[in-house]
């Protein structure tokens, strides 16, 4: 599985070179169809790129592009949740903490902030405390998955800065929360 | 678990402080539940007041005795339209009035200017008996009014109650505000109505977790800096403020001891809380509990010889006590609910009042630490911290939800009354401990 995500990751840095030469106005096709915008070369198609002007030539699968575009959302996915009263890390957000796990350690000057967060109900300290344990799993996972602890720092702030302002079980949900800042 | 203590040299940070802030005390509403008041029926005679100028535009003299005493849940004062005659002493007084209106007690007096002195006079009547209880006369300033107000109620409590008032008592309140797009957190002073609110500190960090030394001269809080959580000890007369200790980790949820040599706190580190209890001197640091659990919240019993505190380690929040020096291990002392949390005992020691969900939302609640049973006081569901004023007599409590607000509650749960705040959105709230 992780060689797998690897060997993504590299197709993606790949595409998103390609990208840049379409940029500049090679040959290389835009995509215009738009059903998997996160691509931004020959998308939506059997893609075929323009070797000469790429460098070098690359024929990527559909179940490609849709492992690239699922990568990029895990990747723009800078929240995990939490259930009420839990600091666990679930499933879903193993996934998108796989995939920052990855892209942190190709960045090797990154220092990365987890701030952890939860809903309003109680009282604040005891809300502070448990996104104090919220960031710390994300911390204890993300070390587990191979990033050096020294590049992680975590911070709590409880129910002070919530995502959503609603006082609803949605907004709960939403704001039960670890972020994940990058800071250059 | 090794962490590195150095004391800092005091701080000195002179900010200028006591700002005024604006408060509109134009309506008080107080909601009394009449089903469960037990409140003793009196009437409040308006007092004579010859001044040339009120100094009140807002609310009375009588308003104010009337309000100290009915948010007790004690007393249940008479409407005002439903007075047959308006006597100001006692030779004025013709009881059958009163009787007839069913009150137990009738309080009336007079307000007059000397010179540049005022002069108040009350008479606190037992009907039933026709005679005089307890009668007083005050020489103040008129600054003082609003303080001598609070006094006769506190008289008029004393009195009938035989037990202590806090009408004269200050709370310390934290509330955020959007200004032009950017976050402030502020922390004021007021009286514990609400009344002459000063705020004394404001911040774009949050601050938390106020604590008032036993003496009301300092108050201990933390900020949750940028750099980690910091408690810092603030004089309240002039602002100096000083960071009481560095620590590795984030230093939160301060409670000052009642001999006011020592700080309880929580501190963080690699994502783990524990309690600790620091002497003010700089000296000692007891660790308090030592596990991989949430622990924070302490609070001081009256005798300042034990902490309670809120635990995660049996799965959910739960109230745990322990022993002030450390040892032994602490023990838990809350059972049924599935969320308890903040904490804090009676002034005589025999309760604790939290908040707690029983199945029916976020409570404040009354805990008999003896006989081990809950009682919940409020009639709202998502509370959140409450706590006694010095002597017992009230209750103050946030609500939380779309619009915050303060509330003071009877410890019966009768009587409810908004405290209007100043500076934005009520956050917590730390009455002072002293009994005056």
């Amino acid at each position: 599985m992780r060689y797998d995500i690897f060997k993504l990751l590299v197709i993606s840095l790949f595409a998103i070179f390609l990208a840049s030469c379409a940029k500049s106005g090679s040959d290389v096709s835009e995509s215009t169809s738009d059903d998997s915008g996160a691509m931004t070369a020959g998308a939506g198609s059997a893609s075929e790129v323009d070797g000469e002007e790429a460098g070098s030539s690359s024929q990527l699968s559909q179940s490609e592009m849709d492992e690239i575009t699922r990568m990029q959302e895990l990747l723009e996915t800078r929240s995990v949740y939490f259930a009420y009263d839990d600091s666990a890390v679930t499933d879903e957000a193993k996934e998108v903490l796989s995939a920052h796990a990855q892209r942190i350690q190709t960045l090797p000057n990154t220092m990365v902030v987890l701030e952890g967060h939860a809903d309003e109900r109680g009282t604040r300290e005891y809300n502070l405390a448990l996104g104090d344990r919220r960031a710390e799993s994300v911390k204890r996972l993300l070390a587990v998955l191979g990033v050096d602890v020294s590049r992680i720092s975590t911070l709590s702030l409880g129910e002070e800065a919530p995502a959503e302002l609603g006082h609803d079980e949605e907004s709960y949900r939403l704001n039960r929360r670890v972020d994940i800042l990058y800071d250059q | 678990m090794h962490h590195r203590l150095r004391s800092l040299s005091p701080l000195l940070v002179a900010l200028g402080l006591f700002a005024q802030a604006s408060v509109s005390h134009a309506l008080i509403t107080i909601e009394i539940d009449r089903g469960t008041s037990k409140g003793i029926p009196i009437a409040i005679v308006p007092f004579s007041d010859t001044r040339a100028e009120a100094v009140f535009l807002d609310e009375s003299f009588a308003d104010i005795v009337h309000n100290d005493l009915v948010r007790t849940g004690r007393f249940l004062p008479l409407d005002r339209d439903k007075f047959l005659s308006v006597p100001h002493s006692h030779e004025q007084v013709n009881f059958a009035d009163w009787l007839l209106l069913k009150v137990d007690y009738l309080l009336i007096g007079t307000i007059e200017e000397i010179d540049d002195s005022l002069r108040v006079r009350f008479q606190l009547l037992d009907v039933l008996e026709n005679q005089q209880v307890v009668g007083r006369q005050y020489t103040i300033a008129p600054e003082q009014l609003r303080t001598t107000a609070h006094s006769v109620a506190g008289s008029v409590y004393e009195t009938v109650t035989g037990e202590r008032a806090s009408f004269n008592s200050r709370i310390a309140y934290c509330t955020s505000e959007n200004v032009d797009g950017a976050k402030y957190y502020s922390l004021t002073v007021a009286d514990y109505d609400g009344h002459s609110p000063k705020q004394i500190l404001r911040d774009v960090r949050p601050i938390l977790s106020p604590s008032w030394s036993p003496d009301s001269a300092h108050i201990a809080y933390s900020v949750l800096e940028k750099d980690g959580a910091k408690i810092y000890v603030q004089e309240v007369a002039t602002g100096v403020r000083r960071v009481v200790r560095e620590f590795e980790g984030h230093a939160r949820s301060p409670a000052w001891s009642p001999d006011g040599d020592r700080l309880a706190f929580s501190l963080s580190i690699n994502g783990n809380s524990d309690i600790y209890v620091m002497s003010l001197d700089g000296g000692e640091l007891v660790q308090i509990t030592r596990n991989l659990h949430i622990d924070t919240e302490p609070t001081w019993s009256p005798d300042g010889r034990r902490l309670a505190f809120t635990s995660g380690r049996s799965g959910r929040p739960q109230i745990y006590v322990a022993d002030a020096s450390g040892k032994p291990s602490p023990s838990r002392l809350t059972f049924e609910g599935q969320y308890n949390v903040g904490a804090s005992f009676s002034p005589d020691g025999t309760h604790l009042l939290l908040i707690s969900n029983q199945g029916a939302g976020n409570q404040a609640t009354l805990y008999d630490i003896d006989r081990n049973i809950f009682l919940t006081i409020s009639s709202t569901n998502i509370d959140e911290s409450a706590i006694f004023s010095p002597n017992g007599d009230l209750v103050m409590y946030i609500l939380e939800g779309a619009r915050r607000q303060l509330f003071i509650l009877s410890p019966d749960g009768s009587v409810r009354s908004e405290v209007p705040v100043a500076s934005g959105q009520i956050r917590e709230v730390a009455w002072e401990t002293r009994k005056l």
